[in-house]
């Protein structure tokens, strides 16, 4: 699983559009989506609201926390707690795709831009840490909890840790070759 | 465009699943086998179910030509993702077999046995197989003819050694050359070599002399 394989499962969410056009009930095979009416809001998924976007057929709806004030309160509690805190599914992958591709249904893009990367920032910094400590203690623990991490974050630590492993294997079959 | 949705529905009755559903299997399903470190129980009957449909949808599209645009590309994004998802799931796994297809299909019998769901799907089964005779064949030819290099290898591997032991008295050494003349050397205490390892590897096993 890497970030691209990540951003395409975000793709499969559901997101709320205002159509500019009136289409009739389109049968996908992954299932039936509209009816669309001009400025009716619908739901659609992610990967079909950035195409409708890209042909200038409708604005994305953000989600309700891509807002300065909710990515505020989403800093400020990450800053807080010591454990990773609970975001909404695919958070860091569903605004990437929408800054990249609606950035201008979305409101102070800018600043909800730097926010994110704050946000991403601190919780990166928080697994590396604590990415450490799994691995010094690695001989006694093999499990560790982590319900709240996001899959994008999964894709970066995996590489960490299968390096460190080879790392690890290096270094014992060197000390092993030593010692004899 | 309602033909679409009439061919995936013939689909259902056969499979019992919804097309919806069948998606939704097959993303857990390729979601579950980039993530493992080892291969997960086949899953092929979805893929071949989602490529019927991908057809079936392909055939609806091209009699369409000349309907709204829109709706055609929205069916054929759809399309796009759907053998995206596909061909990756099945890319994973043939990397996986490739990577180990002797233990695939140990672990493939020994599940077939126990009565598990199977590991391999008919044409995977085959593929598997081919590939470890392939490849059974290939390091016959080249391998096993290199391992008498690797015995010749180990016959040229000089070592360091040094003398531990008094009196350990001397070592013939063929020349390389020339079959018939041989080297005599001494072996004396506290001395360091750098020799073929063969001729000393039992002055060594028997602690008289000391690999550096």
């Amino acid at each position: 699983m890497n970030a691209r394989k990540c951003e395409f499962m975000a793709q499969n969410l559901e997101i709320e559009i205002v159509p500019r056009i009136t289409e009739r009930v389109i049968h996908l095979i992954s299932g039936d989506v509209g009816p669309f009416e001009a400025s009716i809001p619908a739901k659609v998924p992610v990967w079909m609201a950035t195409m409708l976007k890209r042909k200038h057929h409708c604005h994305i709806v953000c989600p309700e926390w891509m807002t300065v004030d909710e990515l505020k309160q989403i800093l400020a509690a990450e800053n807080e707690i010591m454990p990773l805190t609970q975001l909404p599914d695919f958070f860091f992958e569903l605004s990437h795709i929408l800054v990249r591709e609606a950035h201008d249904d979305i409101k102070d893009v800018d600043q909800v831009k730097s926010l994110i990367q704050d946000i991403y920032d601190k919780r990166e910094a928080k697994l590396r840490t604590s990415t450490l400590e799994f691995l010094s203690k690695q001989r006694s623990v093999t499990h560790a909890r982590m319900s709240a991490v996001q899959p994008i974050e999964i894709a970066g630590a995996r590489t960490t840790l299968k390096a460190c492993r080879q790392l690890s294997l290096v270094i014992r079959n060197h000390q092993q070759t030593t010692q004899h | 465009m309602a033909e679409p949705s009439t061919a995936s529905q013939s689909t259902d009755d056969e499979e019992f699943l919804t097309p919806t559903e069948v998606i939704r299997r097959m993303t857990v399903a390729w979601q579950n086998e980039l993530a493992a470190p080892c291969l997960m129980p086949t899953e092929m009957d979805l893929v071949d179910i989602l490529l019927d449909q991908i057809k079936g949808m392909e055939e609806n599209i091209a009699r369409q030509q000349e309907k709204v645009q829109l709706k055609i590309s929205l069916h054929r994004m759809e399309l796009q993702r759907i053998s995206y998802m596909t061909s990756d799931y099945v890319r994973a796994r043939l990397l996986k077999i490739e990577a180990n297809p002797r233990r695939v299909l140990a672990e493939h019998e020994r599940r077939v046995a126990e009565g598990l769901s199977a590991l391999l799907d008919d044409n995977e089964l085959e593929f598997t197989k081919n590939f470890v005779n392939a490849e059974a064949q290939l390091l016959g030819k080249t391998v096993l003819e290199k391992s008498r290099f690797l015995r010749e290898d180990l016959e040229i591997e000089c070592v360091y050694v040094k003398v531990v032991e008094e009196d350990v008295g001397e070592i013939v050494l063929q020349d390389n050359l020339d079959p018939n003349s041989e080297h005599v050397i001494a072996l004396n205490k506290d001395e360091i070599h750098l020799i073929p390892f063969v001729p000393i590897r039992h002055l060594v096993e028997q602690g008289k002399l000391q690999l550096l």
